[in-house]
């Protein structure tokens, strides 16, 4: 098989370049490196942890001003009290979790390999395609805001608002995916590729065999990103039945921002970011490993 | 044999009715494969940028069809839209300090916790991520520089005698762009940052023992010539995703400034375009905006090529 | 509605009585009545003043009704009016909810009732000895003596869901749709099946039911209910049977804390109580009492007072970041501290045990009480520690939490599922669903909801037209919207309406190709954007119209007027009042100022006590395309107290070159250069310390105040806005407003049915009914601002409240909203900001500013072409 020719990936361990690396920096300098990084990430990391504490705070807690960043008595109301209003609306809840996975995994998916499949055929060969690479990256450029309302019409005319397509059918084509899984397909040695191509392999296969391990890191930041971007995006102003909405329009709309459900908010703000951040934790893991290609030894 | 960009003019000698039949036959698994790109990227991203150049020469309130006016818009634009001057020298400003600044800030950090062992490192990836994780993150930047004197850097001013009155860092046009910066520095560890990890990672490690031997002494040597130009596809990435990034501030502005920012003083194109078309109901003017501010970032991303291409040299 | 009447009578006996009331409630605003009684022209105690009597009110069907889709809906609600006696009693749950005991000397002596609120007709006032109730032992002996026997037969199920009668409207029915154990209960569909929950835990507000009794004989009499908000806590309630208490024990019924729905047989926690029914129909009724902890609250009610009036004695001579090189010497300048603070440890400490005992726990809340408890005792043993900002920041916020932790406890919700009469030491029905069975019953509403049709209201079989409108606001106003529609609008009218919880923008509600035909709650610009590129519909043209008119005050329209044309009707209305803290102003001696003179002659005396005056100022916003001009500032008021107006009649141009508008810009921009007011604050924290005793803010803080600062209730009020003095001597207290409308869009394809909707749902009754619901879904922070007249004055406000509001409300001169209208509020502030932050001069910066507003009206006008 294809696969056997090709080096085993190697990993990429703390330890095996402690030896080298003790050649060139000093104590002082791992800890000032350490000191940096706990500074920076402090700050960086100051949001999230008072978002969470946040939502355990009691209704009285979350007003006293100046703000307070620690909990004094924490409460697990706002998670039960989010609980009990979402399971009580006139949707089960369980659907808007449903229309929101569905339509994350359908998009974060199809993007992946929309934009991987389109950026194997860019980046390694010559065809009448080529301009869709430089076409995409100027695309980037542009600006979002003044396109929402073309999109719309073009949906609208295709029938397709009020439907999940509206959703899904606008994002499919990710400029930023194909331009990322281009700059590391880039980095694949065209040497496996005559591989792969000497072993019989037609260009699907390369392209998922070959190709797609090889950039494993690429598109698992793709994945990470793209996941988060679609999570939390709503689709208000598309979708506008009751039973196709996504949770964070479901989330948003039960707090209809009086006082009381203040609390409430807060606890549903951090509930909707915990998906992004498992994936994240998961994928970030696998990101570490290190594919190597140059396998073919002279 | 494998159809790779060395050997194309071959084929492409052949005529070109016969050289599309040839070329279908010999490709057409590839165009299969990118045809559903290029299907939804037409039409949905292509056409409307299409429609929005072509629109960026009428006067549209969306609600009637549009009214063709040649260039007006663009004249109004430079000669008689004060604000949009404003906005244009905001943009720049923050482009251009926030723009390299965070660029650098990407790659050293992820340079460094690349260093990391492999736990640890995702730990604080994450860790630097969050805050393009956690959503509507401003409230706690809107704590810190309230114009109350509860403020907490009003606060920690007056208390140790620094000043005597709340500094208005919100309001005051001579702190308001500052304060962006700093936050919108805060806030642009995004994907650049995880593709640098991620090509970072792909680094060959053969190469570095490679360099090693051949003379290699410093970590700083080993950036220069060995990784730096290994990642160049990464760095070209992630430098056109700080620039879209950079000249796209607008969120920060009005979560934090109020929208529009008082006397324009935090104004930026994009804002400017998002007042002109959502507000205004101007999209023929929010249009020919937007093409302006594209051509700016076109511009850049060319002086930016440029640059990176001499890497490693 | 207001009033008194005196009588005489003569007593024989010198003893305690009490007063019972025998009445009929008069249709009126719905509210409890309230009377204040005077014996012999003066009150008794103070708690004599108000006194309330409730109303009745009764579904309008026995049954719960179903609609199109199988799902229930709730019938509407009407009121009884018949006799009824009812003795003059504590109802806030400070005395244990009894009737008070008047004392009254032999001879003669004049009784006066005062009208507070409500109407109601007076058959008789009776006079009798204190009542008493025997202890359950006695009752159950005497049954046990003449032979009765137990009720051995089946459970009889009473559904809480269709009472017999209430005392509120807001106690309707509700759904959970998640227990399958709740009777009715259907996966697919909406089933009513509980009443009461989070909105039946007011002092005194009682619901009854008609069970019926197989046979005579000892029956335990349960319940099916969900006490899961008060943690750690109960809710009690008092249990009459046919009218009476039949024991003492049954004062308090106690329904523990839990997380999910459980069976409660009354008892005395040990063992059942026998009540002993004859065969046929009784009514069991159920009023939320305080059970026993009324000492408790009152006692930390009190103390918490004292306490933050310490608080503001402290910081009136600190302020609230005192210097920390500084002598304060507290101890000499409030000699009565250390005093006071040993009192309220005591207190505090007493209380806490009490409430250990009765509860049984040490809950969660009881660390509130002893936070506090620990913070003071340190300040007893060093009194100059106090001075410190964050200490004092604590010692307030502590105080707070305990004053919100307090309202907690008055309240006492419950939610009942059924009732039952079941045999002693029978069985009981099984009540906790187990996992499976939950999961399941989930499993298939989910299934179902892709074959549902969640959007429409239509209640009957292929009623009349459908429209559809949509709403950018959240679920509950929406869910209550709804029910609304199907149970007045709907039946009435016979059209069914589509309603959608939407927050996109209304071009896209253009564009789309099912746009709806009308929005509602919709923000002041929108009118007249939609008017002026041909998307909206002129209203005024529409019959009806000017009968419309007469519901709101005279320039409610101008803001969505263009053209000779109204496009908008409006639904809410706010405006700014002044709110001042009483307590604070009786202690330093100040008047309440009526005229921005007298503001500024109190401001240099408030802020020598480093306390401050509060005047609006958006910090920073939203974009204010939408919010309209009227509140932002206070500006507008300044501007329209002058007497004249943002633009010229017609429209043309700004008035901002105005001599009277410079000198108003000049007066509010010296407020900050001159008289250092502060800019951004908040003002609902800082008049609940104190700080800012003196506030102008939108009268929707009201809401705000009462029910996130329950520690200063009753030391405040709402008053209308300070004015200019006329020369003839009144003060002109002219303002400007914000709120929002509804409209039409063009291109609608029932513009009948539209037409009528919006003119019911502008309506008093429908504007009352939708605020009602809203304060009883929300609580008094759901309390809505509704721009029909009528309707504001039908909301709970009492008298006083309401006169001041009307009073402020008939002085509102709206501001119309031209096309490029948006730039005026953005240019005003730009102007106030290069004045006050920027120190440029003032006159230039109003003529810079107005100057850019005029060219932008008048390229709008070109634009659209407007009066060609």
């Amino acid at each position: 098989m294809v696969r056997s020719n090709i080096a085993r990936k190697r990993h990429h361990s703390f330890l095996s370049r402690a030896g080298r690396k003790n050649q060139t920096r000093s104590v002082w300098g791992n800890l000032f490196i350490a000191m940096l990084l706990i500074i920076v990430g402090a700050f960086m990391a100051l949001p999230l942890v008072y978002a969470i504490l946040n939502s355990f705070k009691p209704i009285e807690e979350l007003f006293v001003y100046p703000p307070r960043f620690y909990v004094k008595r924490p409460v697990l109301s706002n998670y039960t009290m989010l609980f009990k209003l979402v399971n009580n609306l006139m949707v089960p809840f369980s659907r808007y979790i449903f229309n929101s996975v569905m339509v994350c995994i359908v998009l974060t998916v199809g993007q992946i390999l929309i934009a991987s499949a389109a950026a194997y055929t860019v980046s390694k060969y010559h065809t009448k395609l080529n301009w869709v690479f430089h076409v995409v990256v100027i695309a980037l450029l542009f600006n979002g805001t003044v396109l929402a309302i073309p999109q719309y019409i073009i949906l609208n005319s295709f029938r397709l608002i009020n439907t999940p397509f509206a959703y899904i059918l606008p994002s499919l084509a990710s400029a930023l995916g194909l331009f990322l899984m281009k700059q590391f397909i880039d980095q694949v040695p065209d040497a496996l590729l005559e591989a792969a191509k000497i072993d019989g392999a037609n260009h699907y296969q390369t392209f998922w065999r070959i190709i797609m391990p090889s950039v494993k890191p690429a598109w698992l930041t793709l994945l990470i990103f793209s996941f988060q971007a679609i999570w939390s995006k709503s689709g208000g102003s598309i979708i506008y039945n009751e039973e196709l909405k996504l949770l964070p329009d479901a989330i948003s709309q039960v707090i209809s921002g009086s006082l009381e459900r203040q609390g409430v908010s807060v606890a549903g703000s951090v509930l909707l970011i915990l998906p992004p951040i498992l994936l994240f934790v998961l994928s970030q893991s696998n990101v570490i490993e290190t594919m190597t290609s140059s396998g073919i030894k002279e | 044999m494998i159809m790779t960009k060395t050997n194309s003019k071959r084929i492409l000698r052949g005529g070109f009715v016969a050289s599309t039949k040839d070329d279908w036959r010999r490709n057409h698994q590839l165009y299969i494969l990118a045809a559903p790109f290029v299907v939804f990227f037409s039409l949905f991203t292509l056409l409307p940028i299409l429609m929005a150049v072509v629109l960026s020469f009428t006067n549209y309130n969306m609600l009637e069809f549009p009214a063709w006016q040649g260039i007006e818009n663009y004249i109004k634009m430079f000669f008689d839209d004060d604000v949009f001057q404003m906005a244009l020298l905001n943009t720049l400003k923050i482009a251009v300090i926030t723009g390299p600044l965070s660029y650098i800030f990407c790659f050293i950090m992820a340079w460094l916790i690349n260093e990391l062992s492999p736990k640890l490192r995702s730990f604080v990836t994450l860790v630097f991520y969050a805050p393009a994780l956690t959503g509507n993150i401003y409230f706690i930047w809107q704590y810190i520089f309230s114009g109350d004197q509860y403020g907490f850097l009003n606060n920690f001013l007056m208390q140790n005698g620094f000043v005597l009155e709340p500094i208005q860092w919100l309001t005051d046009s001579r702190y308001m762009l500052t304060v962006i910066m700093i936050v919108q520095l805060w806030a642009s560890l995004g994907i650049s940052f995880l593709s640098f990890i991620a090509g970072l990672q792909s680094v060959d490690v053969s190469m570095y023992e490679a360099a090693a031997i051949d003379g290699i002494r410093n970590r700083w040597q080993e950036m220069w010539y060995i990784t730096l130009p290994s990642m160049k596809p990464q760095l070209l990435f992630g430098a056109i995703m700080q620039i879209s990034g950079s000249f796209s501030v607008g969120d920060i502005s009005s979560s934090l400034v109020g929208f529009p920012s008082k006397g324009y003083a935090a104004h930026t194109i994009v804002l400017h375009i998002t007042d002109y078309g959502t507000i205004r109901y101007e999209m023929g003017y929010a249009c020919a905006l937007t093409v302006v501010l594209f051509l700016m970032m076109l511009l850049f991303k060319s002086v930016v090529s440029r640059i990176l291409a001499k890497v490693g040299e | 509605m207001s009033g008194s009447i005196t009588w005489e009578f003569t007593v024989s006996q010198t003893a305690l009585y009490e007063i019972d009331l025998c009445y009929e409630p008069i249709k009126g605003k719905d509210s409890a009545i309230d009377l204040g009684l005077k014996l012999d022209g003066a009150f008794p105690f103070s708690d004599a003043a108000s006194c309330k009597f409730s109303r009745v009110w009764q579904d309008d069907s026995k049954e719960i009704l179903k609609d199109e889709q199988g799902n229930d809906y709730t019938p509407g609600v009407s009121e009884v009016y018949a006799w009824q006696t009812a003795s003059f009693r504590d109802t806030k749950g400070y005395y244990s909810n009894k009737p008070y005991r008047f004392l009254l000397t032999e001879g003669k002596h004049q009784l006066t009732l005062i009208c507070n609120n409500e109407c109601l007709a007076i058959e008789s006032i009776l006079l009798h000895g204190p009542s008493e109730t025997q202890s359950y032992e006695e009752v159950y002996a005497e049954h046990l003596k003449s032979g009765k026997t137990e009720y051995c037969g089946d459970i009889c199920y009473t559904q809480g869901e269709t009472p017999y009668q209430k005392s509120d409207q807001t106690l309707r029915a509700q759904y959970d749709r998640n227990n399958p154990l709740m009777q009715p209960f259907d996966a697919r569909h909406i089933r009513y099946n509980y009443i009461g929950g989070t909105l039946w835990k007011y002092q005194s507000q009682w619901i009854s039911w008609e069970i019926n009794a197989p046979e005579d004989g000892f029956y335990e009499i349960g319940a099916r209910y969900l006490q899961d908000t008060v943690k750690g806590f109960s809710s009690f309630r008092r249990l009459y049977i046919d009218g009476k208490v039949p024991f003492e024990e049954a004062d308090c019924i106690r329904f523990e804390y839990a997380e999910d729905w459980g069976l409660n047989v009354f008892g005395d926690g040990e063992s059942p109580y026998l009540f002993y029914l004859t065969k046929g129909s009784h009514i069991i009724t159920l009023e939320v009492v305080m059970g026993g902890t009324d000492t408790v609250v009152n006692n930390l009610q009190n103390t918490t007072e004292r306490l933050m009036a310490l608080y503001r004695r402290i910081i009136m001579i600190t302020g609230t970041s005192p210097d920390a090189y500084r002598d304060y010497n507290i101890t000499a300048a409030i000699p009565e501290l250390a005093d006071e603070l040993k009192d309220a440890a005591r207190v505090l400490k007493a209380e806490k045990s009490n409430l250990q005992v009765m509860f049984n726990n040490s809950s969660v809340n009881v660390t509130a009480l002893q936070t506090l408890l620990t913070q003071i005792e340190k300040i007893i043993e060093d009194p100059e520690s106090i001075v410190n900002a964050s200490r004092l920041n604590s010692f307030s916020s502590n105080i707070s939490s305990i004053s919100s932790w307090l309202m907690d406890l008055k309240n006492q919700p419950l939610a009942i599922d059924y009732l039952i009469l079941k045999a002693p030491s029978g069985d009981s029905p099984r009540v906790k669903a187990g996992f499976f069975e939950t999961l399941y019953s989930g499993l298939i509403g989910f299934f179902y909801s892709f074959v549902n049709d969640y959007n429409s209201t239509s209640v009957q079989e292929g009623g009349g037209e459908t429209i559809t409108i949509w709403i950018a606001s959240g679920r509950d106003q929406m869910q209550i919207i709804k029910r609304m529609i199907s149970e007045l609008f709907t039946p009435q009218e016979d059209v069914n309406v589509n309603i959608k919880l939407v927050n996109a923008s209304l071009i896209q509600a253009i564009l789309a190709n099912d746009g709806p035909d009308v929005a509602i709650m919709v923000g002041r610009g929108n009118p007249v954007n939609l008017a002026a590129r041909n998307a909206a519909v002129d209203l005024s043209e529409l019959e009806g119209f000017e009968e419309l008119k007469n519901s709101f005050i005279a320039s409610a329209f101008v803001p969505y007027e263009f053209e000779n044309g109204c496009y908008g009707i409006p639904d809410s209305l706010e405006y700014h009042m002044m709110f001042y803290r009483t307590d604070i102003f009786e202690e330093m001696g100040l008047k309440v100022p009526q005229t921005w003179e007298e503001i500024l002659e109190i401001a240099p005396i408030l802020q020598r006590n480093h306390m401050r005056i509060g005047l609006p100022y958006p910090s920073a916003d939203a974009s204010g395309a939408t919010t309209g001009i009227g509140t932002r500032t206070i500006y507008p008021t300044l501007l329209l107290q002058s007497g004249i107006r943002f633009y010229t009649d017609d429209l043309k141009k700004t008035n901002l070159a105005a001599e009277e508008a410079y000198d108003a810009f000049n007066r509010w921009t010296q407020f900050y250069t001159l008289y250092n007011f502060s800019q951004s604050y908040s003002f609902y924290n800082l008049f609940r310390t104190g700080e800012m005793p003196l506030g102008i803010a939108s009268y929707n803080m009201y809401n705000t105040l009462r029910v996130a600062s329950p520690e200063i209730d009753g030391l405040w009020e709402m008053t209308p806005v300070p004015g200019k003095r006329m020369p003839d001597g009144t003060i002109r207290r002219t303002e400007a407003a914000n709120g929002t409308a509804s409209l039409i869009f063009k291109n609608t394809a029932h513009l009948e049915a539209s037409w009528k909707f919006i003119r019911w749902w502008t309506s008093a009754e429908a504007q009352t009914r939708y605020a009602k619901d809203m304060e009883a879904v929300l609580g008094l922070s759901g309390r809505q601002s509704p721009a029909n007249i009528e309707a504001l004055q039908s909301l709970s406000w009492t008298n006083r409240e309401c006169q001041a509001l009307l009073e402020q409300m008939n002085q509102i001169e709206e501001i119309p909203e031209p096309v490029g209208g948006y730039y005026l509020i953005r240019n005003i502030e730009n102007a106030f900001t290069d004045t006050v932050i920027n120190a440029k001069n003032a006159r230039e910066s109003l003529n810079k500013w107005s100057k850019e507003t005029d060219i932008e009206l008048e390229r709008k006008r070109r634009e659209f072409r407007i009066g060609e």
